[in-house]
């Protein structure tokens, strides 16, 4: 119930920043289609909120494991400072290998797909590609 | 035309453009098979790769893969009651009991067969159809383009999903993120709060892997399981119990055609519910079959009816993507996005001014289909083992396809920060029940929809709105939104005229 109404909530505090306070310093015509989709989304949001508050919250919602959740979304903000600090030819396969290897894979698949990580990005992208690569913070 | 057609569609078999049909067809039947990640995902994740690349074998690789996503997903369905993709959970109504009675060698072959059979046929219908609609988008001002788009928009958020309100509240939002950035028309900077990196907008890339790839990664990091609860030891497939289900499809040869015509008729009507084919071809066939006792237990009628319409669609909704900028599928919003990513734009004059790469769309599609499929036929049994890995090992590998996508296309580590943000955006979508293909297709779209907002009122003033075509548009906008609203007056009146 919370969530139903909190999302829509949390679009329209920011709709309502943007088309009112934000645009009310534009020319004319960069304001106009603001205030277009603005007056359509605005009044369609106010209308799902009331929508959400008066339908009765169902008694039974699914039970949802929370530690299984928090692990896993860990797991996934894991990557970002690996990147900032390694950058993306050691931070990668880094991951790939922790990743694999703390949540109970062999060591040899856990090294394989990390080698695998590395040759791909270097040789992928760096060599052949020439994408310029973001080093990270302690390397660079 | 004709030669234009011939040559376009045969474009495909040169050197430059089929290895890259090669590769997208072979991970179009990977992604395909793995049900954790579905054609939305898939096209999200491949996007990022063919960044800067020509129109011909970007697309080649992009639809190659696409085309036969569905393909893939079918020989899982059928040999392990685990559909590919949700629009495959039809084939597993008679597929999977045919494996059960051990004939899942000739489900294979049908399920195969059909979906190449109804993949190419929504092919050449997609093909004589551009010859009809090329010459109508002529007839199109800047008002017209303008409502058209915002049909486009109005189509995909109300059509084929349980919320009309949250639909629209998606495409609206969708439209507004694409208004960060400088604007087109007067060059300010706007809703960019001075950050420099905010001045180009956001890029497709960023935004598609969020909404698309980012949710999936979540889930299967949170599922942790193996993707299939089938063992792959289980899955035993002879090529002559597959070649039996193959002959068995053109002794079909009327069902063939109506389900693949009732597919590309269904992909054709623009909005998100594409995906509902398969379900009206398979429910049209049990009502006019013989044995429709059969259905359910094993029917490989209810098997060809499934996937000929299935793939057929496909052709179908790639018709009002090409000609009018409307995608007839979800999918097609992502395909609208790849077609601004390699320079190419979508919108009434695409047919106009890129017949030649509408004509080589149709051959890839035409030809993916079978390349894929025979491919299928001879290996499907073996491929179906992928459904073995488990998300603890496809999760990192797919995260990092996400993080490298991001960052490759403009090379800032801020992309990969915005696929992030709009990955939790999604996510919370996804939970809520709000329509990311509509929110996509409205970024995708924002842009063009002010430049022809911004020119109409400018050239004509507010009597845009009242221009003949306009008006029919717009009445057409009207309706599709307030659909539920109309069937309701309907229904009461015909009440009142009863009684």
């Amino acid at each position: 119930m919370l969530g139903r109404i909190s999302f829509p909530f949390v679009l329209l505090a920011v709709w309502i920043y943007l088309v009112v306070i934000e645009s009310i310093d534009l020319p004319s015509s960069a304001m106009k289609f603001p205030w277009l989709i603005g007056g359509i989304g605005g009044p369609l949001l106010v209308f799902q909120i009331v929508k959400e508050a008066r339908t009765p919250t169902e008694e039974k919602e699914e039970s949802r494991d929370l530690g299984s959740y928090v692990v896993g979304v860990g797991w996934f903000l894991a990557i970002f400072p690996l990147i900032v600090f390694l950058g993306f030819v050691y931070g990668l396969p880094v991951y790939a290998f922790v990743a694999l290897k703390l949540r109970g894979e062999g060591w040899l698949l856990s090294f394989l797909l990390a080698a695998f990580v590395w040759v791909f990005v270097y040789f992928g992208m760096v060599r052949a590609l020439g994408v310029p690569i973001y080093e990270g913070w302690l390397l660079s | 035309m004709l030669q234009e057609a011939v040559q376009g569609m045969f474009a495909v078999f040169t050197w430059e453009t089929m290895p890259f049909l090669l590769g997208g067809v072979t991970l179009g039947l990977c992604f395909g098979l793995l049900p954790g990640l579905g054609g939305l995902a898939t096209l999200a994740l491949l996007m990022p790769i063919i960044y800067g690349w020509e129109p011909a074998p970007a697309l080649a690789f992009l639809m190659g893969a696409h085309a036969v996503v569905f393909t893939g997903g079918s020989v899982t369905a059928v040999l392990m009651n685990i559909p590919g993709t949700p629009a495959n959970a039809a084939a597993l109504i008679d597929g999977y009991p045919m494996t059960q009675k051990g004939l899942g060698g000739q489900a294979v072959g049908l399920a195969v067969t059909s979906s190449m059979v109804g993949g190419v046929i929504g092919g050449v219908v997609l093909l004589a159809l551009v010859f009809v609609v090329r010459p109508l988008v002529l007839v199109f001002g800047l008002p017209e383009y303008f409502f058209l788009t915002l049909l486009g928009v109005s189509f995909i958020a109300v059509l084929g999903r349980d919320s009309a309100v949250k639909g629209l509240i998606s495409g609206a939002v969708g439209i507004f993120i694409a208004m960060v950035g400088i604007h087109p028309i007067t060059g300010i900077p706007r809703f960019t709060f001075g950050s420099l990196e905010l001045l180009e907008g956001f890029g497709i890339v960023p935004v598609a892997l969020g909404l698309f790839a980012v949710p999936e990664v979540l889930r299967l990091i949170i599922s942790r399981g193996a993707i299939a609860q089938v063992g792959s030891e289980e899955v035993k497939v002879g090529l002559k119990a597959v070649l039996g289900g193959v002959r068995d499809v053109p002794r079909h040869l009327r069902l063939v055609l109506q389900s693949s015509a009732i597919g590309t008729i269904v992909g054709i009507i623009p909005g998100a519910g594409a995906d509902t084919a398969p379900f009206v071809s398979y429910g049209i066939a049990e009502q006019t079959s013989k044995n429709a006792e059969l259905f359910g237990h094993g029917s490989s009628e209810g098997v060809i009816a499934a996937e000929c319409a299935n793939n057929a669609k496909e052709g179908g909704s790639l018709l009002p993507t090409l000609a009018f900028g409307i995608p007839g599928s979800s999918a097609m919003a992502l395909v609208l996005g790849a077609l601004l990513l390699i320079g190419l734009k979508p919108g009434p004059m695409f047919l106009q001014d890129h017949t030649d790469v509408a004509f080589t769309l149709v051959g890839i599609l035409i030809f993916a289909n079978l390349i894929g499929g025979v491919i299928l036929l001879l290996i499907g049994g073996h491929l179906a083992r992928l459904t073995a890995l488990r998300g603890v090992v496809l999760s990192p590998i797919v995260l990092i396809l996400v993080v490298i996508g991001a960052y490759s296309v403009r090379g800032s580590l801020w992309d990969v920060g915005f696929a992030v943000a709009f990955g939790v955006l999604g996510w919370a979508m996804q939970a809520y029940g709000y329509n990311r293909p509509a929110f996509f297709l409205g970024f995708v779209l924002g842009g063009m929809l002010e430049r022809y907002f911004v020119l109409s009122l400018r050239t004509y003033d507010w009597v845009f709105v009242f221009r003949p075509i306009s008006l029919v548009i717009l009445t057409s906008i009207i309706l599709v939104i307030f659909s539920d609203e109309v069937r309701w007056v309907i229904a009461s009146l015909r009440r009142k005229f009863a009684r």
